[in-house]
C-alpha cells in the first residue's frame, strides 16, 4: 500500500510538472499581452510594466525563473489585482467555493440516493416516471437559465409574498450574495441539481442490475426484512459505479463556476477561471492551473484509495 | 409472493427516504459551521446591510443612515494613482480628495483646493490648499500629498496603467524614463500653496485633476504599507474612508469624521457590493437592497413596470469606425464620406439599441464641457457632414470608384469589433447589412476578444477597426487626441492632416485664447476631421440608470467616476 500511495504521488508529480510546462507555453503562445487596452501605452509605460511582471525576459529564462518561483511557494502577483499574490487570491476565493461546493455535492448525493432508489424500486410506475422526467429536466436545462429562473421565483416573487403576508422584513431567499445559510440554498439547489440528476440516473442503472441478481433472490428467499436487502445488499452493491461518478465530481464541483458564481455573485474562485485567461493575467492563470491540477489529481488519489473502503473486493494496489 | 415483495419494497423506499433525508440535515448542520468560519469577515458587513434593508422598509427607525451601491467588477486596487480605472473610481470619488471635482456641467470645482490662479502662458498654475481637511487617521492632508503621489508615479513606485497622464506635469515623462531627476518635476509644494508647471497650455488642466492618478495620497500611509498600499483598506482624505473590503464581495466605507465639509456628508455607512451580473443588480434594485443601478435597455420594461423612472446619461463614450489608411480604397476620400453617409445612426440609435443611446452629430459626445458652461456640443453643433443620406452615398461611392478605376465587385472590407463591448454584433450586423446593400461591396465582419483586438489594432491588421472610446478627461481633447500627429507620433495606417494637427497645438499652446476661442479651435479641428470622413463617428453611447426614491443629488458625468454620490442625501 505504501509502495502503491509513493508510485502515485510521483505519477502526480509527473502529471503536474507537464501540465505546468503546457500551460506556461501554451497561455504565452496566445495572441496580445496583458497591458494592450484600447489605448496603446506610450513606449516608457509599456516597458516598465513589462520589466515590472518580468514580461522583458525571453520566454526560456521566464519559464525557468517561473520553475524555481514555484518550488519555493512563490506563485507570483497577479497584473489585474495589482500587488496582490495569486495564492493570496486563491486562499480567498477558495474556501467559498468549497463551501459551496460541499453543500451542493451533499445535496446531490441525498437527492441522488433518494431518487434513485425509489426510481429503481418502483420502476415503470408513476414515481419512476416522475423521476425520470425530472432527471431529464435537470440535465438538460443549463444551470444559467435554472439559476436566472430560482432567482426570479423564489427571490423576486416567493420572498416579498412571504414577508408580505407575514407582515416580517426577514427575506428568506436573498437575491445573490454570499452571508449566511439562506444566501446558500439557491446556489445550492442549481449546483447541485445537475449532478444529483446524474445520480439518481446512474444509481437506478445500477440497483435495476443489481436487482437481477440471484442473491438478490437468495436473500429474498431467506426472508430478510425488506431494508435489510435494500441498504444491505442492493445500496452496497449498487455504490461503486455512483462513487466513481461523485469522485469525479468533487474536483469540478469544489473549484466553483463561472455562471453561478456571477449569477448569485459569489466571491469563489469559479469566475477566476476563465477571466484570468481573457485578462491575459498570466501568474493567476499559472497558479490557478497549477492549483487545479494538484487539487484533482490529489483527489482522485483520495477516490481510487476509498475504493478498498467501499468495496473490499477491488484492490487498487494491486492494478498497478 | 410478487406482490408481497412489492409491499416491502414500498416500506423500503419510506425508509430510504428517511435515510436520505436525515443524512443531508446532519450535512446541511456540520457545512453550515464549518461554512460560516470562511466568511466570517464578512459577517459585520452583512449586519448594516440587513439595516439598510430595513431602512428602505420602515424609514428612519434605524439611526445610521446607509447607502448601498453597486459596482459591476472588483477593484484592481484601492491605490488611486495605480488603478485601472474603472467603475470603481466611484469609490476613488467617495474616499479620496482631489484638488477640484466636477460639478453638474462638467466643469473644475473646489475640492481640496479653494481657488487658483494660472499664469499668462498657461503654463503654471497656483493651488491654494485648504488647511482644514484631515486624513481619516487624523493626520493633515496637505499640498505635499499631491507632490509625493505625482512622483511616486514618476518614480515607478506605483506600476499605473495610466501614468501618461500624469505627462502632462513639466518633467514627469523625463523623470520616468530615467532622463531627468525627480526633482526636476514642475511640483512645488510650500504651506498651503502648490505650484504646478505644465509642459503645455493645459486649458483643462483642474477638470484633469478629478481623474484619479492625479489623487493626493499620503505618504507616511503609503510608505507604512509596505508596498501593500491599495490591496485591502485604505484611509480617506474625502468624505469616506475604507473600513473593510471583503474581495469580490463588499467595500465597506465609513465616515470620515476629520472631512472639511464632515456636516454635508450624509452617510455612515456606504456599501459599495461588487455585483457582476447586470440582472442580479436590477433585481436587488428592485428587492431594496440597492439605491442605485445601471440598467441595459432590455431591463427597461420591467423597471418602469415598478414604477421607477428611468434617466438616461452620457457615458461619454463615442462609438465610431477608425479607417486604416494604408487601405487604397479607403485612402480615396469620396469613398470615406459614402461610408459615413450609408450609416442610419437614429434608427440604429433609437429602435435598435434603445438603451438611452443618440445618434452621433459629430465625434465629441454631448456631455462633454466646452467653454462658459456651454457644453462642447452646445457649441460645435451638428459637424457631421456626411450624415444619413442614401442617395447621397451611392453618388459619392459611384464618384470614388471611378477615382480609382475598380469596381464595387472588387472592393472587399475588413470590420473588426471587440466582443467585450455589448453592442458589437448588433453593430457588425448593421454596418455589413448597410455597405453590402448600399454599395454591393463585400464586407467581412469580425467580432474578436480583447487581446485579439488589441494587437491586431495596434499592428495595423484590419481594413475599419469599430471603436468605442470612453472619456478619460472632460475635454474635447480626450477624443480627438488620437487624430494628432505631433503631441502623440505619427502613426502610419491613421488619419494624418496638417491643418487638424495646426489647431489642435493651438488648443495646448494659444494660452492667451479665451476658453471659448479655445474650444472654438477644437471645433474647427473636429470639422476638417469629419468633412474629410477621416473617422465615421455612428452614436454616443448612452446609458440608462434609476434611482430609488429614498435619495437625492446623484451627479452624472460622462467621465469616471460617471456616477458622483458625494452630494447625495436622503430624501
Amino acid at each position: 500500500m505504501k509502495k502503491y500511495i509513493l508510485k502515485r504521488i510521483l505519477l502526480a508529480l509527473v502529471t503536474i510538472f507537464l501540465i505546468t510546462t503546457l500551460t506556461f507555453f501554451l497561455m504565452y503562445a496566445l495572441p496580445g499581452a496583458p497591458f494592450l487596452g484600447d489605448r496603446p501605452l506610450p513606449d516608457n509605460v509599456l516597458e516598465q510594466l513589462n520589466r515590472q511582471y518580468g514580461l522583458d525576459k525571453p520566454i526560456w529564462q521566464r519559464y525557468l525563473l517561473y520553475l524555481n518561483n514555484v518550488f519555493h511557494g512563490n506563485f507570483g502577483v497577479s497584473t489585474v489585482y495589482i500587488n496582490r499574490s495569486v495564492t493570496s487570491i486563491i486562499m480567498e476565493a477558495f474556501p467559498v467555493s468549497a463551501d459551496l461546493g460541499i453543500r451542493a455535492l451533499l445535496f446531490a448525493i441525498a437527492g441522488g440516493t433518494i431518487f434513485g432508489t425509489i426510481s429503481a424500486l418502483q420502476r415503470n410506475k408513476l414515481a419512476d416516471r416522475i423521476i425520470i422526467i425530472m432527471v431529464v429536466i435537470g440535465v438538460s436545462v443549463p444551470s444559467f437559465i435554472m439559476g436566472t429562473f430560482l432567482q426570479y421565483l423564489l427571490g423576486m416573487k416567493f420572498s416579498p409574498w412571504f414577508m408580505q403576508t407575514f407582515h416580517t422584513d426577514y427575506r428568506i431567499f436573498p437575491i445573490a450574495r454570499w452571508e449566511s445559510f439562506r444566501y446558500t440554498i439557491i446556489p445550492t439547489l442549481v449546483l447541485g441539481l445537475r449532478s444529483m440528476t446524474s445520480i439518481t440516473r446512474m444509481l437506478r442503472t445500477s440497483l435495476l442490475d443489481v436487482i437481477s441478481q440471484d442473491y438478490i433472490k437468495t436473500a429474498k428467499a431467506k426472508g430478510l426484512p425488506g431494508r435489510v436487502i435494500v441498504v444491505k445488499h442492493m445500496l452496497k452493491n449498487a455504490i461503486v459505479p455512483v462513487y466513481t461518478m461523485v469522485g469525479r465530481m468533487v474536483g469540478s464541483i469544489l473549484t466553483g463556476s463561472f455562471i453561478i458564481e456571477n449569477i448569485f455573485s459569489i466571491p469563489g474562485i469559479g469566475k477566476y477561471f476563465i477571466n484570468s485567461i481573457t485578462a491575459q493575467d498570466y501568474q493567476m492563470t499559472m497558479g490557478l492551473t497549477l492549483f487545479y491540477a494538484i487539487f484533482v489529481v490529489l483527489i482522485n488519489l483520495l477516490v481510487d484509495l476509498g475504493y478498498s473502503l467501499i468495496d473490499p473486493r477491488i484492490s487498487v494496489a494491486k492494478e498497478i | 409472493m410478487k406482490k408481497g415483495f412489492l409491499q416491502r419494497t414500498k416500506k423500503f423506499t419510506g425508509l430510504a427516504l428517511g435515510l436520505a433525508a436525515s443524512f443531508a440535515l446532519a450535512a446541511c448542520g456540520s457545512t453550515g459551521q464549518s461554512g460560516t468560519g470562511s466568511y466570517a469577515g464578512s459577517s459585520s458587513t452583512g449586519a448594516v446591510s440587513t439595516n439598510a434593508v430595513g431602512n428602505t422598509g420602515t424609514v428612519t427607525t434605524v439611526s445610521e443612515k446607509v447607502l448601498n451601491i453597486r459596482i459591476d467588477s472588483e477593484p484592481s486596487t484601492l491605490d488611486p494613482n495605480n488603478g485601472l480605472t474603472d467603475q470603481y473610481g466611484v469609490i476613488y470619488s467617495l474616499v479620496y480628495e482631489p484638488l477640484c471635482r466636477l460639478d453638474e456641467n462638467g466643469e473644475a470645482k473646489a475640492a481640496l483646493a479653494t481657488d487658483w490662479t494660472v499664469s499668462d502662458d498657461g503654463l503654471t498654475y497656483t493651488f491654494q490648499i485648504r488647511d482644514d481637511n484631515k486624513w481619516s487617521n487624523g493626520t493633515a492632508s496637505t499640498a505635499a500629498d499631491f507632490e509625493y503621489a505625482i512622483k511616486r508615479i514618476a518614480k515607478q513606485e506605483s506600476g499605473t496603467n495610466w501614468a501618461q497622464l500624469v505627462f502632462d506635469i513639466k518633467g514627469v515623462s523625463a523623470a520616468y524614463s530615467g532622463k531627468a531627476s525627480v526633482d526636476d518635476i514642475g511640483i512645488h509644494a510650500e504651506g498651503n500653496t502648490l505650484t504646478v508647471e505644465l509642459e503645455s497650455a493645459e486649458a483643462y488642466f483642474p477638470r484633469m485633476l478629478a481623474f484619479s492618478p492625479y489623487t493626493p495620497v499620503n505618504q507616511e500611509y503609503v510608505e507604512s504599507q509596505n508596498g501593500a498600499f491599495g490591496t485591502d483598506v485604505v484611509i480617506g482624505s474625502g468624505p469616506y474612508y475604507v473600513e473593510s473590503w471583503s474581495h469580490d464581495d463588499v467595500v465597506v466605507l465609513k465616515k470620515n469624521p476629520y472631512y472639511w465639509d464632515v456636516e454635508n456628508t450624509e452617510f455612515d455607512t456606504i456599501n459599495v457590493y461588487v455585483i457582476g451580473d447586470a440582472n442580479t443588480a436590477t433585481n436587488m434594485f428592485l428587492s431594496n437592497e440597492l439605491d442605485a443601478v445601471d440598467i441595459t435597455g432590455t431591463q427597461v420594461p420591467s423597471v418602469e413596470a415598478a414604477g421607477y423612472q428611468i434617466q438616461a446619461y452620457d457615458s461619454g463614450r463615442s462609438v465610431y469606425l477608425r479607417l486604416n489608411y494604408k487601405n487604397k480604397v479607403l485612402q480615396n476620400e469620396k469613398i470615406r464620406q459614402a461610408l459615413s453617409s450609408a450609416i442610419d445612426r437614429e434608427t440604429f440609435a433609437n429602435n435598435v439599441l434603445k438603451d438611452g443611446s443618440v445618434a452621433a452629430t459629430g465625434l465629441v459626445t454631448n456631455g462633454i464641457a466646452g467653454a462658459n458652461g456651454k457644453s462642447f456640443r452646445e457649441i460645435a453643433g451638428n459637424t457631421l457632414v456626411y450624415g444619413y443620406d442614401e442617395n447621397k452615398a451611392k453618388e459619392l461611392f459611384a464618384a470614388g470608384l471611378s477615382e480609382l478605376g475598380i469596381e464595387a465587385k472588387d472592393i472587399t472590407l475588413n470590420i473588426i469589433g471587440k466582443n467585450t463591448f455589448s453592442d458589437t454584433a448588433t453593430i457588425l450586423a448593421a454596418l455589413q447589412e448597410e455597405f453590402q446593400n448600399t454599395f454591393g461591396i463585400t464586407v467581412n465582419v469580425e467580432n474578436v476578444d480583447k487581446t485579439t483586438y488589441s494587437s491586431r489594432s495596434n499592428e495595423g491588421d484590419f481594413d475599419i477597426l469599430l471603436v468605442a472610446w470612453g472619456a478619460d478627461w472632460n475635454d474635447a481633447t480626450t477624443f480627438l487626441t488620437q487624430f494628432d500627429n505631433n503631441r502623440d507620433g505619427s502613426k502610419p495606417d491613421q488619419y494624418n492632416n496638417d491643418e487638424f494637427d495646426v489647431l489642435f497645438d493651438k488648443a495646448y499652446n494659444d494660452a492667451s485664447a479665451d476658453a471659448l476661442t479655445r474650444a472654438g479651435y477644437l471645433v474647427d479641428a473636429e470639422k476638417i476631421l469629419l468633412e474629410e470622413a477621416g473617422t465615421i463617428p455612428i452614436y454616443f453611447k448612452g446609458q440608462y440608470h434609476v434611482v430609488s426614491d429614498r435619495i437625492e443629488g446623484l451627479i452624472t458625468q460622462s467621465v469616471i467616476p460617471y456616477e458622483d454620490f458625494t452630494q447625495v442625501k436622503l430624501k
